[in-house]
């Protein structure tokens, strides 16, 4: 009973307060804990170092959960971030477009179409005033055509594989002259 | 002589005799002295141990926030650089802020004293002069205003808003 009550009540003390005559006092009394006093007290000022680094050393663990919970967060963030682009890409379906010749690109949305004549309409809108005579795409007489990058990464000429398989496997879309089509990438 | 050394002998003892109880205190004394000097050692340490303690707590304690705060800044905020063609120095604003493009543009518009207009997809703000660009994670420069905002705010490393003329320009100016 007389034993195990001061542990706490110094406990709290050294939580609550952290005053040096407290710390002093409490150095004082954890002798009387020990069986020995006598044959204890010699030692005793260094053992209390210790006993209180211990808890200090408490308190660093408590200070490492709070850095795991911030490597946590941050890991969680990472992940969300790279499920977000990932589900934007699957789920809105856009591709970047270029037109060689030009610096700014821009974007369509593939699953918004049905067909390459429509993908073709928009083209035409976005990249035509760059053409006296517009694009005109997937016609004979144009100058210009289509290509798109696949999902391995090989450049490809648009149209030859039916829409459904376009869109699935399309990941980027460039607008070239012919002359420039027939040289290889 | 044998007198003599025997009395010096005696003498001796004699003073051996005084000698005795002097040394005996002085003994005595070095050792209160020793025990008054552990004791003065032992409080020393004692505050050493303290003082030693405190330091490594407040450090550590210090040591954190910063960390967080951090890290909360960079959750919380997204800065990026904003070039305009013919300003002079450039601009940074928070994405964090806006919450869609037309907030983006204005602030924007506010920004460099300039009118960009509205986003049309097939002309693309032409007509006003300026053309809002943006360079993405991959590093290519495409325009504002062709994908849903967040998808924008998420990609977005860099804005620059070039004067209608130079939209079309050549790879060579870059």
């Amino acid at each position: 009973m007389y034993c195990s009550d001061p542990p706490h009540p110094l406990h709290l003390v050294a939580s609550d307060k952290q005053q040096k005559d407290h710390k002093l006092i409490l150095s004082w009394k954890k002798p009387t804990m020990d069986s020995d006093p006598l044959g204890v007290f010699p030692n005793s000022p260094k053992y209390h170092p210790y006993y209180s680094q211990t808890t200090e050393f408490g308190g660093v663990i408590d200070l490492g959960l709070s850095l795991r919970t911030i490597q946590h967060e941050i890991y969680h963030s990472s992940g969300q971030r790279y499920c977000s682009n990932e589900g934007y890409r699957r789920k809105w379906g856009y591709v970047k477009v270029t037109m060689d010749g030009l610096v700014v690109g821009r974007k369509v949305c593939v699953l918004d179409h049905g067909s390459y004549s429509t993908l073709a309409h928009q083209l035409e809108d976005m990249f035509g005033m760059q053409s006296v005579s517009g694009l005109r795409l997937f016609q004979m007489e144009s100058e210009f055509c289509l290509v798109y990058r696949d999902e391995e990464g090989l450049w490809r000429n648009a149209g030859d594989v039916p829409w459904n398989e376009f869109i699935e496997s399309v990941e980027r879309l460039r607008i070239t002259r012919r002359n420039d089509a027939v040289l290889p990438f | 002589m044998a007198y003599e050394k025997v009395n010096e002998l005696n003498l001796k003892d004699t003073e051996l005799c005084l000698g005795l109880p002097g040394r005996t205190e002085k003994i005595k004394e070095e050792q209160e002295v020793s025990c008054v000097k552990s004791n003065n050692k032992r409080l020393f340490e004692e505050t050493r141990d303290e003082e030693e303690s405190t330091p490594p707590t407040k450090t550590q304690i210090v040591g954190w926030p910063p960390v967080r705060s951090s890290r909360k800044n960079n959750n919380s905020v997204s800065y990026v650089k904003v070039s305009m063609d013919g300003a002079p120095y450039l601009r940074k604003i928070d994405l964090k802020t806006y919450k869609n493009y037309p907030e983006l543009l204005k602030a924007l518009e506010n920004m460099f004293k300039v009118m960009i207009g509205e986003y049309c997809e097939r002309e693309g703000y032409k007509g006003s002069g300026f053309v809002p660009t943006y360079e993405d994670k991959d590093g290519d420069w495409m325009l504002v205003g062709d994908v849903p905002w967040d998808m924008f705010s998420s990609s977005c490393k860099r804005l620059r808003i070039m004067k209608g003329s130079d939209a079309p320009a050549l790879d060579s100016s870059l």
